[in-house]
């Protein structure tokens, strides 16, 4: 366990704030204690200064995660983000998708958007930016990346993609090992 | 004449005078000037007038210049003009003032082995065709290169002579004779180039009497520190600033103590969020 370097901070930062802008802030300053990053075997985990403490207790072979997993550094130094991460993100959004009860099984079996399943997309969205994505409930279904702007996917056809799948819920039951 | 018209009359001849002096094209000067067509130079051997030059400078200096510049331009339109497409282009003369080299001579350039051997037997090169006929494929291909003509290594068909082996693949070793004679061309040059800048190169590669560079030398006191059980940890400094002379060398990266003051981590990671974020709004 070792707290990141400079670069690996900002990387990570450039992907967070990618999804969440500028509320990077809001993870790093919280109300209720001091949160951090730490990084072990290539992942990185966001938990509170106690759990920092009780983990640092174990060896580095015997410890498997503790905090949240944010994501992990691929061997490039690229940084992926996890499913895990999705209850930090979700409250600070920045661009969000709505999608429709039809396509919401399609997203969660790690499939692209298509336009025809997009309810609601927030004004403004970028192309290839990060958003968030939920069902009509208001309910966080995982991360994609705009493969269109809000102009656009108006005026796409309705078999167009509009959100590329990065991160689902579904993964949870897909890829449990991979997730720690 | 009354005095409105005597005023306006001084005010008019003022003016054309004023005409004259810009639309003149005539430049007088007590020493010819120089003209150097070919290096765009004018020069101009007149003694400066101390006086003027004293009073205003900016305004004396401004004075000469367009004077000479005025005798440029026209020695200019004086030299044969073409046009092409709109525009005017003054063909130059050779430039008269000689300018002394900007870089110095070339040193000549040590033979290499083929070039030394040539010399001796008085072998003088032949200019070959780049094109030669291919039989087989009725047409002109290069000599050597991209697609040659007769390419050795590219037959449909290759007969077994009767001394190989039947199961050896005729085709793999053309490929490999190929290979092996590329590969003994770089090693020549290379073995060339190291002859020229007198580096005594060993057969395997190494370098013999090879004088190491300062950073050699501190690379390989890091490695030499880290190469023993305890990453040299209890070892002696070999010279009293030895961390700052091997910081680049060595292999042990150094982090953030784990357990540090957690606040400060924060406020690091906030500045540099910051950081980030000024850099990408420009």
């Amino acid at each position: 366990m070792r707290p990141l370097t400079d670069e690996e901070t900002k990387i990570l930062f450039e992907k967070l704030s990618k999804y969440i802008g500028d509320n990077v802030r809001m993870l790093l300053e919280r109300p209720d204690g001091l949160y951090t990053f730490r990084l072990h075997r290539e992942r990185v985990y966001y938990c509170s200064e106690a759990i920092i403490k009780y983990a640092s207790n174990f060896p580095r072979k015997e410890l498997l995660s503790f905090g949240t997993c944010f994501g992990r550094f691929t061997k490039t130094r690229k940084f992926r983000l996890h499913i895990t991460a999705l209850d930090f993100i979700a409250p600070y959004a920045k661009f969000k998708v709505w999608l429709k009860p039809n396509a919401e099984q399609q997203f969660l079996y790690g499939h692209n958007v298509v336009k025809s399943g997009l309810g609601r997309i927030t004004e403004n969205t970028p192309k290839y930016n990060g958003v968030i994505v939920y069902t009509m409930n208001d309910m966080p279904l995982g991360f994609g990346v705009a493969a269109k702007s809000t102009i656009e996917c108006r005026a796409a056809d309705p078999m167009a993609l509009v959100v590329f799948h990065q991160a689902d819920v579904g993964e949870f039951l897909r890829n449990e090992d991979a997730l720690t | 004449m009354t005095s409105n018209d005597l005023v306006k009359s001084i005010l008019q001849r003022d003016v054309d005078e004023q005409d004259r002096i810009l639309k003149s094209t005539e430049v007088t000067k007590p020493c010819p000037v120089d003209i150097d067509l070919g290096n765009l130079l004018v020069w101009d051997p007149n003694v400066v007038d101390q006086q003027a030059y004293k009073e205003n400078r900016e305004e004396y200096i401004k004075n000469t210049m367009r004077d000479n510049m005025q005798l440029f331009v026209n020695a200019l339109w004086q030299v044969p003009i073409e046009r092409h497409d709109n525009a005017v282009v003054a063909k130059l003369p050779d430039a008269k003032t000689v300018v002394p080299r900007e870089k110095p001579v070339p040193k000549p350039k040590p033979l290499t082995k083929w070039q030394k051997f040539a010399q001796s037997k008085g072998i003088v090169k032949r200019n070959k065709s780049k094109f030669v006929w291919d039989e087989t494929k009725q047409e002109w291909g290069r000599r050597y290169g991209y697609k040659k003509a007769n390419d050795d290594t590219k037959p449909w068909l290759i007969e077994v002579p009767g001394s190989a082996d039947p199961n050896e693949d005729q085709f793999a070793k053309r490929l490999a004779a190929k290979k092996e004679r590329v590969a003994k061309n770089e090693f020549q040059r290379l073995k060339n180039i190291a002859r020229a800048n007198k580096i005594n190169v060993r057969n395997d590669g190494a370098i013999i009497n090879k004088k190491s560079s300062t950073n050699d030398v501190k690379k390989a006191l890091a490695t030499a520190k880290y190469s023993d059980a305890s990453m040299g940890q209890f070892s002696e400094q070999a010279a009293p600033d030895e961390a700052r002379q091997t910081r680049g060398f060595s292999k042990k990266r150094k982090f953030e103590s784990n357990l540090g003051s957690l606040k400060n981590e924060k406020n690091k990671q906030l500045k540099l969020f910051e950081q980030m974020n000024s850099s990408t709004a420009k």
